[in-house]
């Protein structure tokens, strides 16, 4: 029997959750029903790494209980996979046999650990990913004494801390690229973090790819395209890609970095089938192209636009920014905006200064800040952010509201935060 | 919705309202701690209070990686469950007013809670130049306000380039000691606290020095 529903909801994480909460909260008379992969309702994907510290419990990484969609009107149908979507009938079809029509539906699949399949010894006991509770509880169970990180985003920062603080004996970070996250660090930065990534008793171990796994039942250790490293356990940390299966099978268009092409109200090109999450192509606030961000904000933001419009109020999706954010276990490190690489050669400058463990870079383009990263301090880490999103305006204007100063080449960092708090209130006006 | 409103030209820069906010939420003075900051350019002149705004649509609640902060659709505040804050600092980096604070006993990221609907820094401040207002009504004033000085009300110079002046009120040696006298006895009146009015008028040097000479602390 297909059973008829409102709103229904393909995920139940940040994206999901949110879209179906905001739906609810619009129209309380819409029937909304949300299908999930995991038998768990919605938990902090980024407290993951502190439940494998041990720092936090399971149910404070849990962000909604049963409860809390009960006293909402919003319904679940936990663990169980779609099968297909018919767009044209508007029916969705479950591996369970179940059957759904919906008057609009919202994808929000979400994204997959990057997994190199093809490598020999990938799919022996001790090969671990971490995006999702059953991957940490897994972790956990196996136990071991030494563990690599392979990647430095922030799975591999904040696994390989996690781990570490689990009480691992030896941690190896490996990044194959020459420096630790160059998507959003610059040389110099990440030279700062492995320092106090060492500090920490971590080993990192950049420039190095991992060109195979060894043993035979069980990981006995990776090689490196310098050296072998015996451990037992190795924790992915190579990227995600959105999940598109089900848009592709169903025809939905994706956009030109293969995740789901949305508008700004979220809707795909298909009638009645609106995504958000992980899963879809955004628009970098700051530059003004495509990109995927597979954030937290983003998604609960994204999901809260797509379920306000399938309620029928008309709200703007706008894109997002990439902030590249860790702040646990006594390291802080932040980055967003262009790194250095990026920066126009001719217009480009760069500020940075190092007192004691903090250490921060600003870069500038033509007067304007577009690009900030710091360690081991977030003050002022507010106003630089505000700046930097308001600078992107300014360039969709092309007009400047703000005053290049004369030295800027000069400034000390305090200088250019006390020159932007000024500036700032003369925009504000 | 009623919030705190900060009218920067009326504001004298003594701090009183840090003081004040430290004392009432963490039973102790310690500016840097307090849920509302003004900040200046390092000059001592004020440019605005770090201060939660309850915003019509506060990016602090998409940005929380716990779900812990949320917008009451009722009163319009922006509340926050902050015993299970696992301090990510997504909304102390994404706030556009700078307006999360980490608390160093509560282990956890808290912003202005508005004292529950009686907000003791407005009573505190000398100058008025914070109150507790209607939103719309408030924000009207203060624009006019800043536009009949921008234009030159009499008596208000006009200086090209700036748009504000802040216009500090110099106060005698006895109108300070009476300043001080009063917001002491406020204290102890809306908290049932004790604080001498010399040990509030080091406090407010401190938090001068303190904003001014940043370049040294970092």
């Amino acid at each position: 029997m297909t059973e008829r529903v409102d709103l229904l909801i393909i995920g139940s994480g940040a994206a999901g959750t949110s879209a179906a909460f905001a739906a609810r909260r619009a129209d309380p008379g819409l029937s909304v029903l949300i299908i999930g992969k995991e038998n768990r309702t919605e938990y902090s994907a980024p407290a993951l790494p502190d439940y494998l510290s041990g720092e936090l419990e399971l149910d404070k990484v849990m962000v909604r209980t049963k409860e809390d969609y009960d006293r909402e009107g919003i319904r679940l149908h936990l663990n169980d996979t779609v099968a297909r979507i018919d767009p044209k009938k508007r029916v969705v079809k479950t591996e369970s046999g179940k059957s759904f029509r919906y008057e609009n539906l919202i994808l929000a699949t979400g994204s997959l650990p990057i997994q190199l399949r093809r490598m020999k010894g990938t799919d022996l006991p001790g090969n671990f990913v971490m995006k999702t509770v059953g991957d940490i509880d897994a972790m956990i169970a196996y136990g071991g004494k030494n563990a690599v990180v392979v990647g430095s985003g922030a799975i591999g920062l904040e696994g390989s801390m996690a781990l570490k603080a689990r009480g691992y004996k030896k941690v190896t970070m490996v990044e194959a690229l020459d420096w630790l996250s160059p998507k959003s660090l610059d040389k110099a930065m990440s030279d700062e973090l492995t320092a106090n990534l060492n500090a920490f008793g971590i080993e990192v171990l950049a420039g190095e790819a991992v060109e195979g796994v060894i043993g035979e039942t069980k990981v006995e250790g990776v090689v490196t395209s310098r050296r072998t490293i015996p451990c037992d356990i190795i924790l992915w940390g190579i990227g995600m890609r959105p999940d598109v299966e089900l848009a592709k099978t169903t025809g939905i268009e994706l956009g030109e970095l293969g995740a789901v092409r949305v508008d700004d109200r979220m809707r795909t090109n298909v009638p009645h089938i609106y995504a958000c999450g992980d899963c879809i192509e955004s628009v970098d606030k700051l530059s003004g192209k495509p990109a995927v961000h597979l954030f937290w904000e983003p998604a609960q933001r994204g999901g809260t636009v797509a379920g306000l419009n399938c309620a029928g109020l008309d709200k703007a999706w706008g894109g997002s920014v990439a902030v590249f954010l860790t702040h646990k276990g006594g390291l802080s490190i932040v980055g967003f905006g262009k790194t250095e690489a990026e920066l126009d050669p001719l217009k480009g400058l760069v500020l940075e200064e190092r007192k004691g463990k903090v250490y921060r870079r600003l870069h500038f383009e033509d007067g304007l800040l577009c690009g900030v990263q710091m360690i081991n301090t977030l003050d002022d880490v507010d106003l630089l952010f505000d700046v930097i999103t308001k600078n992107a305006l300014e360039r969709d204007r092309k007009c400047r509201l703000v005053k290049k100063p004369e030295h800027l080449d000069e400034m000390t960092i305090t200088d250019v935060i006390y020159w932007l708090r000024k500036e700032r209130r003369a925009v504000i006006l | 919705m009623k919030l705190l409103t900060y009218d920067q030209t009326r504001c004298n820069y003594c701090g009183a309202c840090q003081i004040v906010c430290s004392l009432s939420k963490k039973d102790r003075i310690d500016p840097g701690q307090a849920r509302i900051r003004i900040q200046t350019a390092g000059d001592g002149i004020p440019l605005r209070a770090a201060v939660c705004q309850h915003c019509e649509e506060p990016v602090c609640v998409t940005a929380c990686m716990r779900g812990i902060i949320e917008k009451d659709p009722e009163t319009g505040v922006v509340r926050r469950h902050f015993e299970d804050c696992f301090r990510c600092a997504a909304c102390h980096v994404m706030c556009p007013i700078g307006a999360a604070v980490l608390d160093e006993e509560l282990k956890a990221f808290v912003t202005c809670d508005l004292c529950g609907g009686d907000p003791v820094c407005v009573k505190v401040c000398p100058t008025g130049a914070l109150g507790y207002a209607d939103v719309q009504e408030s924000s009207e004033a203060i624009r006019t306000r800043y536009a009949r000085m921008a234009l030159g009300q009499p008596g208000v110079p006009v200086v090209p380039g700036t748009v504000l002046r802040h216009t500090p009120v110099t106060l005698t040696k006895a109108e300070e000691s009476a300043q001080w006298k009063k917001i002491s006895e406020t204290i102890g009146a809306e908290l049932g606290k004790k604080v001498s009015p010399a040990q509030l008028k080091k406090w407010s040097r401190r938090i001068r020095e303190e904003e001014t000479g940043k370049e040294d602390k970092v």
